[in-house]
């Protein structure tokens, strides 16, 4: 018959609170002591004060619960304060004495170091992952800056011309077909004379000044752009000719409440207004009536809107 | 969310509508389950509530909240929770094992007037030792090593490796069944509450614990020495030490009898 003593991994028997009863030879050659030492003692005495507290927390629940439990890894205190990762299996059995508890203890050194380096893989690949989430974050976060960048005039903050192309394609694709759109081409009256009486730091100035008013009296949907040196351009959708005669008319409030060292500030307005199309060339010849207005405007002594029928 | 759902709140009802309240808190690492051996002896007397916390046992994890339950206080709230969604009101015996145990001191601290009295079985109310005056019976590398070790055990393992699992042969169901049921929970939420658990110090608001309390601590007990029963005896102003001859830190599942007992001779005085 097989003896406990000739099986090749540590067995012991302990009563149902972990007093031991019996060890194997193959465990006390583990722990480098002799079984007398152990008989009675509680085997939270092998184990390091970690695994004494998962096997309080853990083990011992679950033996007092059901029967078995497997697989359950630990640390053994070994020789000179060694600490031995060991596998255990225990199992409730009815022995000779009573109940009691038999214990299967498998060293396990070598699986202990694959799953150390398997969490630590685990570990760094979540902080890769994470790493990741945050650059892909910055990316978009700078992807965005270029596009409002690109899209924008870098004196005033306000769109530039691709924005308001991009808008106007866009009003063409999604918008009524019975709905019309307006603009208005605003020009500074006289702003060459500002720059070359008062320098051209001072024409920055009035320009970011009125830049700021325009974006004031503007809707929430409309598109304040700045065109040219000293030209703007309202785009306003869903808006007809007498709509955007009246924001006209804000416009002109606003650059009153612009003031160069050259006296207020007045501007002169084309407006144009159409029906909506889907054609290519919709915004082009819009500006184009735009523009022709401003000139009316200002043929007509400036300070004034003009609107092209 | 309903919070009987959301706390896996089981009431066992005594006969009159109007009998005291026995609430059990458990410790770390287990669930409501712990008492089944305790809850037959005050049937029909006590109405008993049972619960777990949110992130362990049948709770819904759904619930779980990082911060909030980085901190005691956090399970102290579920315990708080639980009291207003049955319209409990006060007259409350609380029983907490372990770490439940400063759940319902720091729940009592929060609302006095919730409770009655207290049975606290194997506390600790600070497990790391702060010396010169303070045996907690740890160091702090001891429980840093635990927690790498519940990484190494099937609570850290058991939803990292379970697509695998689920491909490969059948597990040991009886294991499966019991983490499941038993001492498993979500290794994130389970992790977390062991950092709150086995971190905590909770000596300095011991003092503001006026109700009486009955502390029931086990003769041999690796996680909570004799001198844990003695400091927390001498710091909760209306106590009763009462050494169980129990080696381990579960006399209620191993010795539910001797648990069962105490309470009642305590309880009858109250």
């Amino acid at each position: 018959m097989l003896a406990v003593d000739d099986i090749p991994c540590a067995l012991m028997i302990t009563d149902p609170g972990g007093h031991i009863v019996r060890m194997n030879r193959e465990l006390l050659v583990l722990i480098g002591s002799s079984e007398a030492l152990w008989l009675g003692r509680s085997m939270d005495g092998l184990l390091t004060p970690a695994s004494r507290i998962f096997s309080q927390t853990h083990l011992f629940p679950t033996l007092y619960h059901a029967k078995a439990v497997r697989e359950v890894f630990l640390h053994l205190r070994g020789v000179d304060g060694e600490t031995i990762p060991v596998m255990v299996n225990a199992v409730r059995k009815p022995l000779e004495s009573g109940d009691n508890l038999v214990w299967a203890i498998f060293v396990a050194r070598e699986r202990s170091r694959f799953e150390a380096e398997l969490i630590k893989a685990r570990a760094e690949a979540q902080g890769l992952a994470q790493r990741l989430v945050a650059s892909n974050e910055q990316v978009e976060l700078q992807n965005r800056r270029l596009s409002d960048l690109s899209l924008s005039d870098p004196l005033t903050g306000l769109k530039n011309r691709r924005a308001l192309k991009t808008t106007a394609r866009h009003w063409q694709r999604t918008a009524s077909s019975l709905g019309s759109a307006s603009l208005l081409m605003v020009d500074v009256d006289y702003f060459k004379r500002i720059n070359d009486a008062h320098g051209h730091p001072e024409g920055d100035r009035v320009l970011v000044d009125f830049a700021r008013q325009l974006q004031a009296c503007a809707r929430g949907s409309d598109l304040v752009v700045r065109y040219g040196g000293e030209e703007f351009v309202l785009w306003l959708p869903d808006t007809d000719a007498a709509a955007a005669a009246r924001i006209a008319e804000r416009v002109h409030h606003c650059a009153q409440q612009v003031h160069s060292a050259a006296g207020r500030v007045t501007v002169s307005v084309g407006l144009a207004s159409a029906l909506h199309q889907s054609g290519t060339d919709f915004l082009d010849r819009l500006l184009k009536r735009a523009d022709e207005a401003v000139y009316r405007a200002k043929a007509l002594g400036r300070n004034c809107t003009f609107v092209h029928d | 969310m309903d919070i009987r759902k959301r706390n896996n709140v089981q009431v066992i009802n005594a006969i009159r509508p109007d009998a005291p309240v026995l609430l059990y808190a458990n410790g770390f690492g287990c669930n409501q389950h712990m008492w089944r051996h305790i809850t037959p002896a005050f049937e029909g007397e006590y109405r008993q509530v049972l619960f777990d916390y949110v992130g362990s046992g049948q709770a819904a994890l759904a619930a779980f909240d990082a911060v909030k339950y980085a901190d005691l206080q956090g399970y102290a709230q579920d315990v708080l929770d639980v009291c207003d969604a049955l319209g409990i009101e006060g007259g409350v015996h609380l029983v907490g094992h372990s770490v439940g145990a400063s759940i319902g001191l720091l729940a009592f601290i929060e609302r006095p007037a919730l409770f009655n009295h207290m049975v606290l079985v194997g506390p600790s109310p600070c497990f790391i030792n702060r010396p010169p005056d303070y045996h907690g019976g740890f160091e702090r590398q001891d429980l840093e090593d635990l927690l790498d070790l519940m990484d190494q055990n099937f609570m850290g393992w058991a939803s990292y490796l379970a697509p695998i699992v689920a491909g490969g042969p059948q597990a040991d169901s009886l294991g499966a069944e019991l983490s499941e049921s038993f001492c498993s929970t979500d290794p994130v939420a389970a992790r977390i509450f062991a950092q709150a658990t086995f971190f905590a110090d909770h000596r300095s608001e011991l003092q503001q614990v006026t109700r009486p309390c009955l502390i029931l601590q086990h003769g041999n007990d690796a996680l909570a020495p004799l001198a844990v029963g003695e400091f927390l005896h001498a710091q909760l102003r209306d106590s009763t030490l009462e050494v169980l001859e129990v080696t381990g830190h579960c006399a209620h599942m191993s010795h539910p009898h001797l648990v069962a007992a105490a309470m009642q001779r305590y309880l009858s005085l109250a």
